[in-house]
């Protein structure tokens, strides 16, 4: 038996419970979590991306492509350790304390353009281009999208100082549901978070799964081989243009399984994964 | 001036340039996305009706292979990118706040900034045709896309990066308003199944989608700033693209599904008068889904050379996923099983819908076992298979969820005739078109080939034969649509006798939905547990056109 979630009336009626056409509350808060968790998946996906790539290469990192680990250690440093410092400004803001909230702020505004500062002396520095090596390709292109972060996040911090010029803004902002300051500080801890993360992701040595376990057995093989096999079929040039997976399926044999051998090497196949 | 009243919100009619504006009202944005996205079929459906001329014989005749290649790529982007996604989206938009008693969606010019991504991305995505479309497939894999044409790759790109972000914003939007903005009554396990589904597909979309997006953003750096990070050349690993593709690629199928399959398990209750069967089996099969969705992507990579292992997990995880899908499809069997089934258009669908599903679920559960795959991998099998489950899952889904709630958006009713010979059409011209691909990916003809062996072409010629009975179903459909939406007879409030609350105000819905905060007086499916007055007036077709005051 379907039980009923609820304990069925019959009437289909709309009976009013309450008249009052009030707003819903402000959840821009729980948005704006949903909304980190979709960025925290960009990074994941981008710091997934860079050490699957290293686990394949044989020396890392590529020669011409060492980064410093003082000035970056520092800069990860003052923007973890800012999250802290805008702490202060919200329990500030609790307290009703403007100078407090003017203070604290200022300082994390100042310790973000600190960090953005030294990271943009870095890029001057570093011996690569972009292109250099694909480490270079990655530390640009990973620190530039999370530079781009802290440098919304800053924006934000200021938008904050600028509102609280006028006298009143901490009652006003603790009184009300929507706290730009709160909002502020997740997305400011959240880049804290991904810029220690990527500096341990790029200076540490260890903890990277073994290469043989992530490389693929047949890589080398299949990258060795720059031309497509020909063939006589008149449809060459289409069969070119297909998507080089092809190449590799056709490489790893499983064209012999295509034309008939399949059924024979199945249990061969089940019984022994890197034959193929 | 009219007193705002409860009486004044009808007055205040909606007119047709309301449609073209940034609206934020969530009924209006959803009509906007059903619209836009049909559009799109349409322009998909050209695309797919010139790639089966093509193949009608098998020499290159009707247009070059790099042609072909484009129309193949931009048939599926456009496809799945501007046609499925942006309908689940539009039924949620629609649906989300009518069903759980809220005026609109919690952030509603976010909701409109989402909406309106999708027109300039499809527009610019179409525009590529004019510099050479991209040639590598919908999968775009490197090195293969670094080759064939750079603008044409960038604008897809481009184009797909809005999208997603469209699809991220939206997903948003459903999580926070279903999470938060319920009515109070309403808790989490009397809440409409489509919803449950909203939330795994929204969750899919926040967790998913971000990683394409990360993917194209390095790509374009390959593509643009000659950076090598999936291109062999230069040290990359083109391995690595195909991972993070599929991270998203594999979940889209879901989050082409899922909206649609919680769309069936409103309607089948509806049209069945029964209870749904197994009301949290098929809610929280759902979020199963969504789970083991995240976690089967290398299905897809049996044959890019990744190790042993890695192959036993993946296949293993994508067939345990047959457990949760199977346990939707008993339930909505068990919810037909008995019932007072009355074959309306959209009851018709969504039968079709459990067929048809039910093909490609099975087949996709043969494709999963690595030997299998290895076997039919990039052949007209897996064009047969991934077919069946979005056209025969997730279109003829929205063809259910359009006709069971279009005298709710329009105020107006469909002819159910010439609903049901639209039906007929499609359901036949389905599988005249992709059963007999199965026989051909069996017998081994590749898929994106522009040309053919000879000894293909009787099974190629029945497929193209179905592509135009399709063809010709829109046009009963389109007709039907419109000339319903101008002249169609007024719909009752609850043409269906519908127990969830968007039957509950009036229809089309006044704009802030419901004059009064609305009461759940039974639960979302509780048809034939004595509400029996609305199993009667069911039954008779007149009722559903019963003049809207007359209800009052
Ligand atoms: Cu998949």
């Amino acid at each position: 038996m379907q039980s009923p979630t609820l304990n069925s009336t019959s009437t289909l009626n709309i009976s009013s419970e309450t008249a009052a056409h009030s707003e819903h509350p402000d959840l821009r808060m729980t948005g704006m979590a949903f909304f980190l968790v979709a960025e925290s998946m960009i990074f994941l996906g981008l710091f997934a991306a860079f050490l699957i790539t290293r686990s394949m290469v044989a020396v890392w990192q590529p020669e011409g492509s060492e980064v410093e680990i003082l000035l970056p250690g520092i800069n990860t440093i003052i923007l973890i350790s800012s999250s802290f410092v805008m702490n202060r400004g919200a329990t500030a803001i609790k307290k009703n304390d403007e100078a407090g909230l003017r203070f604290w702020f200022g300082l994390t505004a100042l310790m973000g353009a600190i960090f953005l500062g030294g990271q943009a002396y870095e890029y001057l520095h570093t011996p690569f281009g972009l292109t250099t090596s694909i480490f270079a390709s990655f530390f640009y292109v990973l620190t530039g999208f999370h530079g781009l972060h802290v440098t919304f996040g800053l924006m934000l911090i200021l938008m904050v100082l600028w509102r609280s010029r006028k006298p009143g803004t901490t009652l006003s902002i603790s009184t009300s549901e929507w706290k730009p300051p709160s909002f502020t500080g997740t997305l400011w801890m959240w880049c804290g978070l991904f810029c220690s993360s990527w500096f341990i992701c790029c200076n540490c040595k260890v903890g990277v799964a073994h290469p043989s376990n992530l490389r693929s057995p047949n890589i080398d093989y299949i990258l060795s081989k720059t031309e497509i096999p020909k063939r006589d079929s008149p449809s060459f040039r289409v069969r070119a243009v297909r998507l080089h997976n092809t190449r590799r399926e056709v490489l790893i044999g499983s064209s012999a399984l295509r034309t008939g051998h399949c059924s024979r090497n199945w249990l061969n196949f089940w019984l022994s994964s890197k034959r193929y | 001036m009219t007193a705002p009243t409860a009486t004044a919100h009808h007055h205040e009619e909606r007119l047709w340039w309301h449609f073209f504006t940034f609206s934020t009202d969530h009924k209006v944005i959803g009509i906007q996305y059903l619209v836009t996205s049909f559009l799109f079929y349409f322009i998909g459906g050209s695309l797919a009706g010139v790639i089966r001329t093509e193949l009608a014989t098998p020499a290159s005749d009707v247009v070059s292979p790099e042609l072909y290649n484009q129309l193949f790529t931009v048939h599926a982007t456009v496809m799945i990118f501007l046609w499925i996604v942006p309908a689940g989206a539009a039924f949620g938009n629609y649906l989300i706040p009518l069903m759980i008693g809220a005026k609109d969606m919690a952030f509603p010019v976010l909701n409109a900034i989402a909406f309106w991504l999708i027109p300039p991305g499809g527009i610019l995505l179409m525009s590529s045709f004019l510099v050479g479309a991209p040639q590598a497939g919908w999968t775009s894999y490197p090195p293969l896309s670094l080759l064939t044409g750079k603008p044409g790759e960038f604008i897809w790109i481009l184009s797909l990066l809005m999208l997603g972000t469209s699809s991220i914003l939206g997903a948003i939007n459903f999580m926070v308003t279903i999470w938060k903005m319920r009515i109070p009554r309403m808790d989490i396990h009397s809440m409409p199944l489509f919803c449950w589904a909203m939330i795994a597909t929204s969750a899919l979309i926040l967790l998913s989608t971000p990683v394409l997006a990360g993917a194209l953003i390095l790509l374009a750096f390959d593509l643009m700033a000659g950076t090598s990070f999936f291109n062999p050349a230069g040290g990359g690993d083109p391995i690595v693209y195909q991972h993070m593709f599929w991270f998203y690629s594999h979940p889209a199928v879901y989050i082409m599904i899922l909206p649609f399959f919680g769309a069936l398990s409103e309607i089948l209750p509806v049209h069945a008068r029964k209870p749904i069967f197994g009301y949290r089996a098929i809610a929280y099969s759902s979020l199963i889904i969504s789970f083991l969705g995240l976690i089967v992507w290398a299905h897809h990579m049996f044959t890019s050379g990744v190790p042993g292992w890695l192959r036993m997990f993946f296949m293993i995880t994508t067939m345990i996923i047959a457990v949760p899908t199977g346990i939707k499809i008993f339930g909505w069997l068990g919810t037909l099983w008995g019932g007072k089934i009355s074959f309306t258009t959209p009851m018709l669908f969504g039968m079709g819908l459990i067929s048809a599903f039910l093909i490609g679920g099975l087949t996709g559960v043969m494709v999963a076992s690595v030997p299998f795959d290895i076997h039919v991998h990039d052949t007209y099998f897996i064009v047969a298979h991934l077919h069946y489950v979005l056209f025969g899952g997730s279109v003829l889904g929205i063809f259910a969820a359009t006709y069971h709630w279009f005298p709710k958006m329009t105020g107006r009713m469909y002819n159910e005739f010439w609903g049901r010979v639209h039906f007929a059409l499609t359901f036949i011209g389905l599988n005249l078109t992709f059963m007999p691909m199965h026989e051909l990916g069996l017998l081994g003809m590749n898929r994106r080939v522009a040309m053919y062996d000879p000894q293909f072409q009787n099974l190629n010629l029945l497929c193209s034969f179905g592509t135009l009975l399709l063809a010709i179903s829109t046009f009963p459909f389109v007709i039907n649509m419109v000339w319903s939406w101008l002249k169609g007879p007024q719909a009752a409030n609850n043409p269906w006798g519908g127990l969830t609350l968007e039957w509950q105000t009036s229809s089309p819905p006044s704009i802030e939905n419901f004059d009064e905060l609305p009461v759940m007086t039974s639960g979302p499916y509780d048809y034939g547990l004595g509400g029996k007055k609305a199993d009667f007036s069911f039954l008779k077709p007149k009722q559903r056109v019963m003049a809207a005051s007359a209800e009052k």
